[in-house]
Parts: structure tokens; sequence; C-alpha cells
């Protein structure tokens, strides 16, 4: 089958078979490697993407949802002002150890931006909205570091993405 | 993967049409996908896939008189955000906010947890206290009809669904005024995105220091969800007394059937769903 979809901005066209995964026609046809896979089961969240502005697991994606979707992977991220202060961010508390989980953390970070702007969150609704995401390595501590710091920062991310 | 034969109705009179050119094949109801797709190489290649998530007519939430009826099709964080359902099903929201993580909850629709029929299924639980109705579409007769929630499970992912017959709708009586107390409780491996090794769903009516009424129903425990009815029914006009919770500890242990498998042991899940009724008798009396 053909399916016609925008993945970061842009309109794409690729084959597929009614149940490839997502995730594999972003890494392996779209050469988008940003997007990595762990379990592709659902549990760890590192293929962690957008589609149609809600966050989900690419892994659980098939092609045959994608039609006229709008995909925004981390690859899509990087030139958004929002995107270096999270990665600043990151970096200063040592959230990022051997850093396969990252770029699944930084869209569920996205995400938790967006919608709790100028709300304070605390550490167990912050640990509750990462639950969908394990980093195996297992610095958590200094991931919500890092995310409680940019929870104060008032941080603008639209509601939309490449729309 | 090879190529498998699919299709994605707009309508259900599009599903009844597609359904009768294909009836003598294997069929694969599809909807969020976040169980099919974790097994996707176990399916059979010679089945058609119908995928149902686009059928407008199986999505949203209304109210209808003292009912609630859910599209099948309508997914866990839909579900949480409704402020019919914050307001009407306090017990659905505590149980969805349990499930799975933002990112699942965002494709699993209500429908899948239903028809997949884990005796571990989350929203389970708590349809079956509300005496939850399912309306079911047969392609076949090109009829709908309504049936309890507990006729629709035969065992462990099994159900009484016949060949083609989709679940349409979710419908739940409303009776807030009714009760005051629901419980909805599960124990996993770990706080957050866990699988159920047993869980206990509760509605209960009380009168000063009595009960009036308790609807339970436990999950993980037995090859399918199930109401305790011996249990209700002892507890039914009694005062919460320590010898009481007891005596519906003891009660409550017999009438459930749990296995020991990869995920816990028969005897924990005896012991944790006796803990389980306690946990929630207690928070009956704190009220
Ligand atoms: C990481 C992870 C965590 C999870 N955590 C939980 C959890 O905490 N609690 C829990 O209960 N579940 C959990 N699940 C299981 C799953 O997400 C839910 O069961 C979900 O609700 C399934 O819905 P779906 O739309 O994705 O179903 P699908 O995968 O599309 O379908 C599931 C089954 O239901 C059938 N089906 C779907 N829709 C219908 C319909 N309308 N009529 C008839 N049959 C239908 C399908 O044929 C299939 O057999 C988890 C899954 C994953 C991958």
């Amino acid at each position: 089958m053909n399916i016609d979809l925008t993945v970061n901005g842009k309109s794409v066209s690729v084959e597929a078979e009614p149940l490839d995964r997502l995730l594999d026609i972003l890494r392996d046809k779209l050469g988008l490697t940003g997007t990595k896979e762990g379990c592709g089961e659902g549990e760890c969240g590192a293929c962690t993407v957008f589609m149609n502005n809600k966050l989900v697991n690419s892994c659980l994606v098939p092609a045959m949802h994608l039609h006229n979707s709008n995909i925004v992977t981390i690859d899509g991220m990087r030139d958004f002002d929002f995107f270096k202060l999270i990665s600043k961010a990151y970096e200063e508390n040592g959230a990022v150890q051997c850093g396969f989980c990252t770029p699944g953390f930084v869209m569920t970070t996205i995400n938790l931006l967006r919608n709790s702007s100028r709300k304070s969150l605390g550490d167990e609704e912050i640990k509750e909205a990462f639950a969908g995401n394990i980093c195996r390595c297992t610095g958590y501590d200094k991931i919500i570091k890092a995310v409680r710091q940019l929870l104060t920062m008032n941080i603008r991310v639209p509601e939309r993405f490449y729309e | 993967m090879n190529s498998m034969q699919y299709y994605s109705p707009n309508t259900i009179n599009e599903y009844r049409k597609i359904y009768s050119g294909i009836a003598d094949k294997s069929i694969l109801i599809f909807s969020g996908g976040t169980d099919l797709m974790v097994g996707r190489h176990e399916l059979s290649q010679d089945a058609v896939i119908i995928d149902i998530s686009g059928i407008a007519e199986l999505k949203g939430i209304v109210k209808k008189g003292d009912k609630i009826h859910i599209g099948s099709c309508t997914t866990l964080n839909e579900l949480l955000c409704s402020h019919k359902i914050q307001n009407d099903i306090p017990i659905l929201i505590k149980a969805i906010k349990t499930m799975a993580s933002e990112q699942i909850r965002n494709r699993a629709t209500i429908g899948g947890n239903i028809g997949n029929a884990s005796p571990a299924g989350d929203t389970i639980t708590p349809l079956v206290v509300l005496e939850t109705k399912i309306e079911i579409f047969s392609p076949e007769s090109n009829e709908v009809r309504t049936i309890p929630i507990k006729t629709l499970f035969s065992g462990p992912s099994a159900t009484t669904l016949e060949k083609g017959e989709i679940i349409t709708k979710i419908i739940i009586p409303l009776r807030k005024d009714e009760y005051i107390f629901c419980y909805f409780r599960k124990i996993g491996q770990r706080n957050a995105m866990t699988i159920t090794k047993a869980s206990l769903s509760a509605i209960a009516k009380c009168s000063d220091t009595k009960i009036e009424w308790i609807k339970l129903a436990t999950g993980s425990v037995s090859p399918v969800v199930k109401r305790m009815s011996k249990t209700e029914e002892f507890l039914k006009g009694k005062e919460l007394t320590p010898a009481v919770i007891n005596k519906a500890k003891e009660i409550i242990a017999n009438e459930i059937f749990p296995i020991t498998d990869i995920r816990s042991t028969k005897a924990f899940r005896v012991l944790i769903t006796k803990n389980l009724l306690k946990d929630c008798l207690s928070a009956l009396i704190k009220r």
C-alpha cells in the first residue's frame, strides 16, 4: 500500500505493508534514526514520537493508520528554541548517560512542558508523566531534576508542530 | 512480513458490506492495535484485517437519559479527559489512571480492552460493578444486540462474540445519587506501567454505619473478571466491625480461582485479594 503523510513538516509518500511499524518506516525508509527501538512492545518509550500532536509509541503504530497523519520525531524538534533549552537542562543536570532512552524522554518532556505551562507539578506528577519511558542506566533522579528545572522556566512550546 | 489484505471502513454499513464480501475468510478486527501490534508476528497471514478505528459512529461519549454511551473506539485518554466521565463515572477514571502510559492511552481503545478479554483488563472490573451493557453489531443479521458485560467473557482471551460481530457501544447506567463510594485498586510489579496481578473494584451505598449494598468485582484472579456475589450478600446490611471484615476476607478467598503464572502465584493472589478487600472496606469506614 502507498501512504501519504507528513513527517517533520515535509510531505512524504512511502510504500509499506498494513502492519509495518511507524518506527521502521521512520528509521529504515526515511533515515530518521534519532527515534530508537528499545523493547518493541510499547513499554520503554525509546521510540516515542508525536502523531497528530499526541504522544505515541512508534513501535505500535501500524502503517495503515498513517494515511494523512502528521508525525513529528526527535529529529524534527532540533530547530525549535525550546529544544535547545531542554538539551541544555539535560546536559547541566547529567540527565544523559548512555543516551539511548534520551530521545524518548525528550519527547515526553516536550509534551509535559506543552501541557503544563504555568502549572506547578509535584515530583509524583512528573514521575507519572514518564510512566512510559524507561532508562536502563536508571538516571531517573537527574532526569527529573532537569525536568523540574525546565518546568520553572516558563518555556513556550506550541500546541501544534509544523501545521 | 507478507502482504496482508486489509480494509478500513468509515461507517458500520461499509463494514457490513466488506464483511459480506469476505465472510468465508478469517477476520481480524483491529482498533488501536496496542495489544495486536505487540503480537503481530503471531497473527495469521491469511486473516483479513478490518481496521474499525476510522468508523466515526464508534467514537465519542454521550449522555442519554440515565445512561452514558461510550463508542467502542474511544481512546483511554479521551475517557480520562472527559468531563462527563470525570463527573459521573469516577471509578473508571481511577482505573484508567493506573493503565499503561500517556503514549499507550492515546492509542488504546476501551473496545479493545474489552475485546481482548484479558482477566487483567483494567477497565473491565469497574464496568462489571457498574452493571454495564455492551452493544454488539452483527454484520450477518445487520442488527445490534445488547448484553450484560459479564456474559461477554467465556474464558481468558475468549468472548461470546460470533464471527464478524463487533462491540459498538459501552452503555453505563448512571446512579450517581444512589452510591457515594467507589474503589479501584490494582496490584502489579510496580506502581506505573504494570500488568495487574490482582485488582478489586467496588461501588457501595451506606446508611449511617451499615452497608446498604456493595458490588464487588475482582480482576486477574479467575479465568474472567467476576462479581463477588457471596461476599456482597454477606456484607449487605452489616456494620463493618473487625470481625465482619475478617469473615468477608475468608468468603472472598473462596470465591476466586487464581492460578500461578509468570506474573504471580496462586497463594499470593489469594492474599492480596483479601488485603484489597480489607483496604476497600477500611476506606469505606473512613469515608
Ligand atoms: C506497554 C503496554 C501497557 C499496557 N498496560 C495495560 C494496563 O495497565 N491495563 C490494561 O488493562 N491493559 C494494558 N495494556 C493492553 C492494551 O493497551 C489494552 O488492552 C487496550 O485497551 C487495547 O485496546 P486497542 O484498541 O489497542 O486494542 P487492539 O489491539 O486493536 O485489539 C485488542 C483485541 O480486541 C479486539 N477488538 C478491538 N476492538 C474491538 C471491538 N470494537 N469489538 C470487538 N473486538 C474488538 C481485537 O480483535 C483484539 O483481539 C497495555 C499494553 C501495552 C502494550
